[in-house]
């Protein structure tokens, strides 16, 4: 149990209602009505994660801001999760606040990217993460508010106001929330997490710095090579072209059976797709993604898409039935921002049934 | 009607103190510091200032050096190079 007192100052209401519109009128929303944080939600919040209220979760360098439990805690109240979802939210902002995912880039730049959540392990399953029909869409409360607590730590917490230090031209749906699960179970390749040195049993969250997703259709192949010549045309010239970021393939049930079927791995996934989205530096400059002029041996001369096959990383996800996949865009290159995966650490085990009830 | 409490959910900032280096009364004979961020054509806006600020405002000289990615702050080897031998630095090139 947490036992030290909350710091963040109070404020009376006297009732939901004003409380929501409270909260609408000092601009702490992401533009949705917020669940108004109270001390016992907050606690109960901090109390599963094993955490105090002044706990420091991560520490953001270019903003010199130290991002607390408590803070995260009620904005995870906020976002409308419950106490067991909390250190999944604590472990993806751990996973942000390491240098490889480097938070300034994404989280300001006018690339707009948003950050999308990968939980793998049977946390996913227990907590009701979606992983399956309408995998980007809504209607499941964990993915639905998970992304959103992470969305509200970086708004309030961070300073990653839009038009303030999120420049985002544009954005995207993504960064309401952007939470998925893979799906493991009818998977029959192994999950992103033990790929990344995990047991399975192990729970981890993956951070990727993220476009937004571009679905893809093929009815007509019945096999790998011709499902992921289609995924390969769709992502050649796509919005990470010329930068090299990472590339999120997700794969759903119809193609993974076909896939399946020849015996392709993950890493003939790879293989292949980094072979197949190569573009010659003659074209890349010819539509103005490269810079310079055209010179005789740019058109032998290629690039590849992503810096490296390992750099697709290939999730199985989405409804059982429809012959449609999708690929997520990496933002900037990978250089500037990569994917990180952590363990999701679970000393509130023994908590979580009492949180469950 | 019984009220309740809520929660700010913001950073509440502490008060601390902020002190910016002194600003040059002018730049005659200043050596002039240039952090480029990698973004495409930054590197020729800076030189054109620091054409400018040598031609018209009598800076004494330059140096341009690079970030690791327009992502990152500045490495601590160029602050070391700019702090020896730089009088006045330029940076923040945007889109």
């Amino acid at each position: 149990m947490s036992t030290k007192d909350l710091q963040s100052t109070r404020y009376e209401v006297t009732n939901g209602l004003e409380a929501i519109e409270f909260y609408y009128s000092k601009g702490w929303t992401d533009g949705l009505p917020v669940l108004p944080p109270t001390e016992s939600t907050i606690r109960a919040m901090l109390d599963v994660a094993g955490l105090e209220p002044g706990d420091e979760i991560i520490f953001i360098e270019h903003r010199r801001v130290s991002v607390t439990a408590e803070k995260v805690a009620i904005n995870s109240v906020m976002a409308g999760c419950r106490p067991v979802d909390m250190p999944i939210i604590v472990t993806a902002l751990e996973a942000m606040g390491d240098s490889r995912w480097g938070y300034h880039g994404p989280a300001t730049s006018t690339g707009g990217s948003a950050v999308f959540l990968l939980v793998n392990g049977p946390m996913a399953r227990e907590l009701g993460i979606n992983c399956g029909d309408n995998l980007f869409g809504p209607g499941w409360r964990a993915n639905a508010t998970i992304g959103r607590a992470v969305r509200l730590v970086m708004r309030h917490v961070i300073g990653t106001l839009p038009g303030g230090l999120d420049r985002s031209t544009l954005g995207h749906g993504g960064k309401y929330t952007f939470c998925i699960a893979e799906n493991e179970e009818e998977s029959p390749w192994p999950p992103v997490h033990v790929e990344r040195g995990f047991r399975p049993e192990q729970n981890t969250v993956t951070v990727f710095a993220a476009l937004a997703p571009h679905q893809f259709y093929n009815q007509l192949s019945n096999s790998a090579e011709g499902v992921l010549t289609t995924a390969c045309a769709h992502m050649r010239f796509s919005a990470g072209v010329g930068m090299q970021p990472q590339y999120v393939l997700v794969i759903a049930g119809e193609h993974m059976r076909v896939i399946a079927k020849d015996g392709w791995s993950k890493e003939d996934i790879k293989r292949f797709c980094f072979e197949h989205t190569q573009s010659s530096y003659e074209e890349l400059k010819r539509i103005n993604v490269k810079p310079g002029k055209i010179t005789e041996e740019d058109e032998t001369r290629m690039q590849p898409l992503v810096p490296s096959p390992e750099d697709f990383i290939v999730v199985a996800a989405g409804s059982r039935a429809g012959a449609f996949s999708a690929f997520i865009p990496g933002w900037g290159r990978k250089g500037m921002s990569e994917s990180v995966t952590k363990e999701i650490r679970r000393p509130w085990s023994t908590l979580q049934r009492r949180s469950n009830r | 009607m019984k009220k309740f409490e809520v929660f700010d959910p913001t950073t509440e900032a502490k008060e601390q103190a902020l002190a910016f280096a002194p600003r040059p009364e002018s730049l005659h004979n200043l050596r002039i510091g240039l952090v480029e961020n990698t973004k495409f054509n930054s590197d020729r806006l800076l030189l054109k200032i620091a054409a400018i600020l040598e031609g018209e405002y009598g800076a004494k000289s330059h140096i341009i050096r690079s970030k690791h990615s327009s992502s990152v702050p500045a490495h601590e080897e160029i602050i070391s190079e700019f702090v020896a031998n730089c009088d006045v630095v330029i940076a923040g090139i945007g889109d």
